[in-house]
């Protein structure tokens, strides 16, 4: 309890109300700072050490996903929260992709639930502040020699594989699964560094299987390459998910490299520092696993990561 | 017969297309002119062949024909009659009977120039004809030159022969005195009458010849019973018979020279000639007419042809007619199925674009909600938990002032709970806490008071109402449409409103405030990021009813942009940021109140959209079409 006291909390929110709530919320929890607009909540993160922010998304002037970037760029080891009332995808895409966020919470919140999410947010940022910044030449290093990188592509279409393979080039060695039972055989056998997925395989939503993953093999990066989705499956995936980027389609070749290529990245970081994991753990899902199929896949996962630890 | 070959002539121009009207339409415009030039050379060698034959039946003309015979036959009666008028000269002197062979002569004349030149004309006809009528033409000739001999010969014979005759009476009444006898009386006047008999005959028979030589014979053979005086006047009585005699005979001879002259056979070989001539032009007419029977009936048959053809285009006709009906009637159906599919689905975009624009508004409406809800409901649950703390606080103290009125209490029991009594209270600082409880609750109530203006702008901006007579006071519309857009004012846009008085109106509020929130949207979305944006609001009493000025410093538009602003689907925004219905509905909902909507823009300085309304509707229009107020009132429910 002393570090974690010591650990200091940013609310940004232009309504006061709010403030005066998170006030009394998180009083005597951590130190907590308070700003009504995105330049305040800038300068407070240059001037003071802040290990968490939670930040409104409708804001005048500088929206929450703004704020959010901006403060990725100042200081990346804080960890970033959205509370909104609402948004639309647009926003949450962009908080996904360009505030690498850590949770989405909706106004009205519960308060238990938001205590938890920023105390795991408070354990993720300490732990990465523990750890020195890699430089990227460490990270190109530490690419194994002579191994093609991994990625497996789970999409109705059998055909997407292919497109990432050319898109990508003959440096990463990309699968093609159509059936999530499919996925799940070749996660199983082969070291996969990114998965690059559709919301729905087969019609069945992936993000309680991307969620099992990243428990299990917290290493493994996902991305979301979709057609269409909404604002509700889109804050699931990154809370459930923990997704890295969300694309969509039609693929567009340097969006895709980019995005992919920066996916990787983070999986050698995650590989070479595994305690950094902990900024990417997903929430369980409140809601019951009602697919008895998915339900079969989850304990094969569960049950192939002793398997890993039993052979390693 | 010209019309039955212009008529045969149309046929074969329709049977020569051989096509029913429908495959006409199909060629090019060349292929056609081809087509017509073709059928029109077909058309008129048929109708060139038709008339050659035609023509050909028509070279014997019988009129021509029967009058050429006829002149043949006068030619003949003249030859006749001159003929006769020469023998009857040759008898009698008379200068009537001369002046008529002349005459004669003149028609004849006439006649054989007919015959050569002019409309009867025989000369070229044939060879044969040519021949013959040389040869008619020689022999008249012959005739007429003969005719002219005659004339001079004969009149001195004639003299001679007239002074010979007109003696014999002198010689018999010389004789006669000389004798009485009876018997040679009766000779005399036998001769006498044999003697005036045969000079009168043209041609004197041997007969009446005989007479004559008989009585001279008869006085020849009894002059010797009488005296010298009387011896000698009958020699000279015979002499002068003799002298008839003779002179007659030369006559006679002249004559039957003249007469023997072959002109009518002459002229049966012209009539010959030419009749043979005709029968050849009548065996050729008579050949074409075959003929022309044969085209006839070859025509015939092409046209029964083109007959059968024709009826079975008709045929075809009626069948495709036939099909046709069903086809319109199938491709009617289709075609309504169609346009209510059309309407439907015109219906659904209305209906959309109205949930879209409803979409952003409640958009931002659940945003303003969850706000103020989010930190009640927080700060209920915080004060629930605080009051557990001070209820904590209260009872310790409670405990420690019991145990100070108790008679039993020990004065450890009472410091202990002294004690306790004030960490709890160290603990909680319930005073601060109750302060600090105090602030929340004052953020709760504010938060709560907020909702509860949202709701209620909600319930003002979708005041359900089908019928436009509903008053309404349009700065009322003006506050809660602001109040509700005020998310896409968030981003520190000033609102400037100049609201007079206004009149109550008739209108739908719902449909007005539609309207107004769509442009004060536009308003912003059109200032966009751009630093001091302004939308300002005028309204005003104007021409028996109110205007609303609804001005922005924003984007602005082109004039080409600013022509169709109005119309459906057009919008400037990105693919998925409007419908481009907004302005479209905006414009039929104010012409549906009987008003008037305008727009004045500058690029780059803004724009300023212009409404007028009419304080009263007419009143023949009742209801309204409903949707607009349907959907906002079930999306708002």
């Amino acid at each position: 309890m002393s570090d974690t006291s010591q650990a200091s909390v940013l609310f940004v929110d232009d309504d006061p109300g709010i403030l005066a709530t998170m006030r009394m919320l998180f009083r005597g929890r951590y130190k907590t700072h308070f700003a009504n607009s995105g330049s305040e909540a800038l300068q407070i993160v240059r001037e003071q050490p802040v290990d968490v922010i939670v930040s409104d998304q409708r804001m005048p002037a500088m929206t929450g996903v703004e704020l959010l970037r901006a403060v990725r760029g100042v200081n990346e080891n804080i960890m970033r929260i959205l509370l909104t009332g609402y948004s639309d995808l647009t926003s949450i895409v962009g908080s996904i992709n360009d505030g690498e966020i850590f949770r989405f919470v909706n106004k009205p919140w519960d308060n238990e639930e938001l205590l938890q999410c920023v105390a795991l947010a408070v354990d993720a940022a300490k732990i990465s502040a523990s750890i020195e910044p890699l430089p990227e030449e460490t990270l190109e290093a530490a690419k194994p020699a002579g191994h093609a990188t991994r990625i497996l592509v789970m999409d109705d279409d059998a055909g997407m594989a292919a497109k990432i393979q050319d898109i990508l080039g003959p440096e990463f060695q990309v699968s093609g699964a159509t059936t999530l039972a499919a996925a799940v055989d070749q996660l199983e056998s082969d070291d996969v560094a990114v998965v690059i997925s559709e919301t729905r395989v087969q019609s069945t939503p992936v993000t309680s299987l991307l969620g099992k993953l990243k428990l299990h093999k917290p290493e493994l990066v996902s991305v979301i390459l979709t057609e269409r989705t909404d604002a509700h499956s889109a804050i699931e995936l990154i809370n459930q998910g923990q997704i890295f980027r969300m694309i969509s389609k039609p693929l567009h070749d340097s969006q895709a490299r980019i995005a992919i290529k920066s996916a990787v990245r983070q999986h050698q970081r995650l590989s070479h520092a595994p305690q950094l994991t902990k900024r990417y753990e997903v929430a369980e899902s409140r809601e019951p696993v009602a697919n008895k199929a998915t339900e079969g896949l989850l304990d094969r996962i569960r049950g192939f990561r002793s398997r890993l630890r039993t052979s390693a | 017969m010209p019309g039955r070959a212009h008529y045969l002539a149309l046929l074969l121009i329709k049977g020569a297309c051989g096509r029913t009207p429908y495959s006409w339409g199909r060629e090019t415009g060349g292929e056609m002119r081809l087509r017509m030039l073709f059928i029109g050379a077909i058309a008129g060698t048929a109708i060139a062949i038709l008339l050659f034959l035609v023509r050909g039946t028509q070279t014997v003309d019988i009129d021509l024909h029967m009058e050429r015979l006829g002149l043949l036959q006068q030619i003949g009666n003249l030859d006749d009659r001159l003929d006769r008028a020469v023998v009857l000269e040759t008898t009698s002197a008379l200068v009537a009977s001369r002046k008529t062979r002349t005459e004669l002569t003149a028609e004849v004349g006439d006649k054989l120039d007919a015959l050569e030149e002019g409309r009867l004309a025989f000369r070229g006809l044939s060879p044969g004809v040519d021949a013959a009528l040389d040869q008619f033409q020689e022999k008249i000739g012959d005739k007429f030159g003969l005719a002219w001999d005659f004339e001079s010969q004969t009149s001195r014979g004639m003299e001679r022969m007239i002074r010979s005759v007109d003696s014999v009476p002198f010689y018999i009444g010389k004789l006669e005195k000389l004798s009485d006898d009876q018997a040679l009386h009766q000779i005399l006047r036998s001769l006498q009458y044999a003697i005036t008999t045969y000079a009168i005959s043209p041609r004197p028979s041997d007969i009446v010849t005989g007479a004559v030589e008989q009585r001279s014979k008869e006085l020849e053979e009894i002059e010797g019973n009488f005296g010298t005086e009387f011896q000698d006047a009958s020699k000279r009585l015979r002499g002068a018979v003799n002298d008839v005699i003779v002179d007659k005979t030369d006559l006679v001879n002249l004559l039957n020279d003249f007469l023997t002259i072959p002109t009518v056979t002459s002229l049966q070989g012209v009539e010959e000639a030419y009749n043979d001539y005709h029968e050849s032009r009548v065996a050729v007419a008579n050949q074409y007419r075959i003929w022309l029977a044969a085209y006839t009936a070859i025509l015939l048959l092409m046209l029964a042809l083109l007959g059968l053809r024709l009826a079975k285009s008709f045929r075809d006709l009626d069948r495709a007619n036939e099909t046709l009906e069903e086809q319109v009637k199938e491709r009617t159906a289709d075609l309504s199925q169609a346009l209510k599919n059309l309407k439907e689905s015109q219906a659904q975009l209305i209906q959309s674009e109205k949930m879209a624009s409803l979409g952003q508004m409640v958009a931002g409406v659940a945003h303003e909600i969850n706000t103020p809800l989010g930190y009640a409901r927080s700060n209920s649950s915080i004060i629930r938990g605080a009051i557990r703390d001070i209820r904590g606080v209260c009872e310790a103290q409670k405990q420690a002032i019991e145990l100070l009125g108790s008679p039993d209490a020990t004065d450890q029991q009472i410091a202990e709970a002294l004690e306790n009594a004030a960490r709890v209270e160290d603990q909680i600082q319930s005073l601060e806490l109750a302060d600090e409880l105090d602030n929340l609750l004052n953020h709760s109530e504010f938060g709560l008071t907020h909702i509860g203006e949202l709701v209620q702008s909600l319930k003002d901006f979708s005041r359900v109402d089908r019928t436009r007579t509903d008053l309404f006071d349009l700065n009322q519309g003006v506050e809660s449409t602001l109040k509700l857009a005020t998310n896409h004012l968030k981003k520190g846009i000033e609102v400037v409103k100049k609201l007079d008085r206004l009149p109550e109106i008739e209108c739908s509020p719902s449909q007005i405030n539609q309207v107004l929130l769509n442009l004060v949207t536009n308003a912003a979305q059109a200032i966009g990021d751009k630093p001091d944006g302004r939308i300002t609001i005028h309204t005003n009493a104007l021409n028996n009813g109110v205007g609303i000025r609804v001005i922005d410093n924003g984007s602005g538009m082109t004039p080409e942009v600013l022509e169709q602003i109005f119309d459906p689907f057009f919008t400037t925004k990105d693919v998925g940021g409007g419908t481009g219905l907004g302005l479209s509905i905006s414009y039929k909902i104010i012409q549906d109140h009987h008003g008037r909507i305008t727009a004045k823009s500058t690029p780059g300085v803004g724009s300023e959209f212009i409404i007028w309304l009419p304080s009263k509707q007419p009143e023949s229009e009742d209801g309204m079409e409903p949707i607009a107020t349907e959907a906002l009132a079930a999306a708002t429910a």
